[in-house]
């Protein structure tokens, strides 16, 4: 899950406690080369972290395994916006990528920034 | 450059730019194959306060493919964390540093190393070793070398490992070979050179006294040959292996811009550099798909064969040295695919073409760097490597001291093309041609057990 940078200095990340991220290693670059292609410079559309994410989660009652208990609500979560349309978003949040659609919670967001 | 800098969004992110990657069966230990993967090029020496170290931010990892599938069969990575000791001070050291943990250094960095099966089972080797510090100056550090043999350990599996600064031993005339590919030793017959120049110059290694950071590892060859094989025939597909180094960072990173909240980083890992063989993504890839070639597994190089089958290079040296690649020139008029290059670079040299020797994986197309494992190291490594009829040397693996660039120039000059074409004769240039310059311009003497790269050069006689 996801990767608490609240109690460490940001340079100090979790990567040396040996946790494997090769998983979502292969599955990206092997299987999508669609995320591959994505810079890393245009993907923030939506950025919403520790607080503003909880806020999120509370506006849609959006359930992502693993995302919804304990420690684990103040966790970073970033949304990019794909499609304002089709209400398709990403939902990064520890080493994982995840695509909903879930055109009330898009609509919600846009007033939110009002856009 | 090998791959400094060599393409434009990587370039902008030096901490995760792979500069040059080596692969040869290790002199101290004919049973093991050292892999080498520099990185952070072009370090200044003399650059403090804030000397050159891995990024926190950036996963390394070397792979290792060993059935011709260009997908990795072994993986090793490494991720680095950086601890200060003294938060009130700006100094990377507050006296001399005589130890790994003295307690005059002040700004240290650790790694550990992972490893990764071919079933995507990791196994972490060691979570915590020191790098060595930058090499401050003789005053700061009386006793460098001490400290790198300190920093190499070894590792209950069997591994080898170092992550640290090294002199860069990479050689290139980079300043002549960019202005219109000249080459010194040539430039009196260079299209434009021959108007200015009625003599031979001297190449200039552009690279000396430049740092790097490397990481270096050792493998008994049973954990990298298919099967664990611990001896194979140099004819055996089982004995040859591709290797090739990547960098990555998380797909989003949120800077928060004060104290208050810390930066943000999450989701999955994105690969921003690859490097297998040397000066493929340098002078092969066009600049409107470096970045690309960067992003993509080597199992995916299919799409950039073309580039390899009629390199730029090719038919540019005709024009740039006219009258002396007449025979080249009627082969790129041909339209005739190299496939001697496609060969070396793509797929490896298949048995029957070079006598007692081969490194092919097969027919997938892929930048590797492949090395027949059961090729002994040479007591004299000859320059020119494969070229030169040592077959322990370029383009099997790479050792540090091979000259790639002068070989990829012959290479391209046609020199190879023979191999494939009994008919075609290369120009007398095309195996004279080279850039003058050899492992003796690297001021940096190399090691001669691992990690082998020269102790890095020093900031107080370096400013």
């Amino acid at each position: 899950m996801g990767v608490d940078r609240n109690a460490q200095h940001p340079r100090n990340r979790k990567s040396l406690d040996g946790k494997d991220e090769r998983p979502d290693m292969s599955r990206v670059r092997y299987g999508s080369r669609a995320v591959n292609r994505l810079s890393r410079r245009r993907v923030l559309a939506i950025a919403a972290t520790a607080g503003v994410g909880a806020s999120v989660a509370g506006v849609a009652g959006l359930s992502l395994a693993g995302e919804t208990s304990g420690s684990a609500d103040s966790a970073p979560l970033v949304i990019s916006l794909r499609d304002a349309q089709k209400g398709t978003f990403d939902v990064f949040s520890g080493e994982s990528k995840s695509t909903l659609t879930d055109k009330k919670l898009v609509a919600q967001l846009l007033k939110a920034v009002h856009r | 450059m090998s791959s400094h800098r060599e393409a434009p969004e990587i370039s902008k992110d030096p901490v995760a730019d792979s500069s040059d990657l080596y692969a040869f069966v290790s002199p101290d230990n004919p049973d093991t194959v050292t892999i080498i993967a520099n990185y952070v090029p072009l370090q200044l020496p003399a650059s403090g306060p804030n000397f050159f170290e891995f990024g926190d931010d950036v996963l390394y990892e070397i792979h290792i493919d060993s059935n011709g599938d260009a997908r990795p069969d072994l993986t090793y990575q490494f991720r680095f964390r950086t601890e200060l000791r003294n938060n009130n001070t700006f100094l990377y050291n507050t006296g001399q540093i005589d130890s790994l943990d003295d307690p005059d250094w002040n700004r240290r960095q650790f790694f550990s190393v992972t490893r990764v099966d071919a079933h995507g089972k990791s196994t972490v080797l060691h979570s915590k070793l020191p790098c060595p510090p930058c090499n401050v100056g003789r005053i700061s550090i009386p006793k460098y070398e001490k400290l790198a043999d300190d920093a190499v350990a070894k590792l209950k599996t069997g591994e080898k490992v170092f992550a640290g600064q090294r002199a860069d031993a990479f050689f290139v005339d980079l300043g002549a070979i960019f202005d219109l590919g000249v080459l010194r030793p040539f430039e009196n017959k260079h299209l434009i050179g021959q108007k200015l120049f009625n003599y031979a110059g001297k190449a200039v290694n552009a690279t000396d006294k430049l740092n790097v950071h490397t990481i270096a590892i050792q493998i008994p060859l049973n954990l990298v040959r298919r099967g664990g094989a611990k001896k194979v025939r140099e004819r055996d597909p089982g004995a040859v292996i591709g290797v090739w180094t990547t960098a990555s960072r998380r797909q989003v990173e949120v800077r928060q811009g004060d104290k208050k909240n810390n930066d943000v980083e999450v989701g999955p890992q994105v690969q921003v550099s690859r490097l297998g063989n040397p000066l493929v993504n340098e002078v092969i890839i066009p600049m409107a798909e470096k970045d690309l070639f960067n992003s993509l597994p080597p199992s995916d190089d299919k799409r950039f064969a073309k580039f390899v089958e009629k390199p730029e290079l090719a038919g540019l040296l005709p024009v740039l040295y006219p009258g002396l690649f007449d025979n080249l020139a009627k082969l790129n008029k041909a339209g005739t695919p190299r496939a001697d290059l496609v060969a070396i670079l793509l797929t490896g040299i298949p048995d029957g073409l070079i006598n007692n020797f081969q490194n092919t994986t097969g027919a997938t197309q892929a930048d590797m760097l492949r090395l027949n494992t059961a090729i002994p190291p040479t007591k004299s490594p000859q320059a020119f490597g494969l070229l030169a009829g040592d077959l322990a040397g370029f383009p099997n693996g790479r050792r540090i001291e091979d000259d790639v660039v002068s070989i990829s120039i012959r290479a391209i000059a046609g020199v190879t093309f023979a191999l494939v074409d009994g008919t075609f004769k290369p120009d007398a240039a095309a195996g004279v041609v080279e850039q003058g310059l050899s492992i003796k311009n690297v001021s940096s003497k190399l090691l001669d057990k691992f990690p082998f790269l020269g102790t890095p050069f020093d900031g107080f006689d370096n400013p």
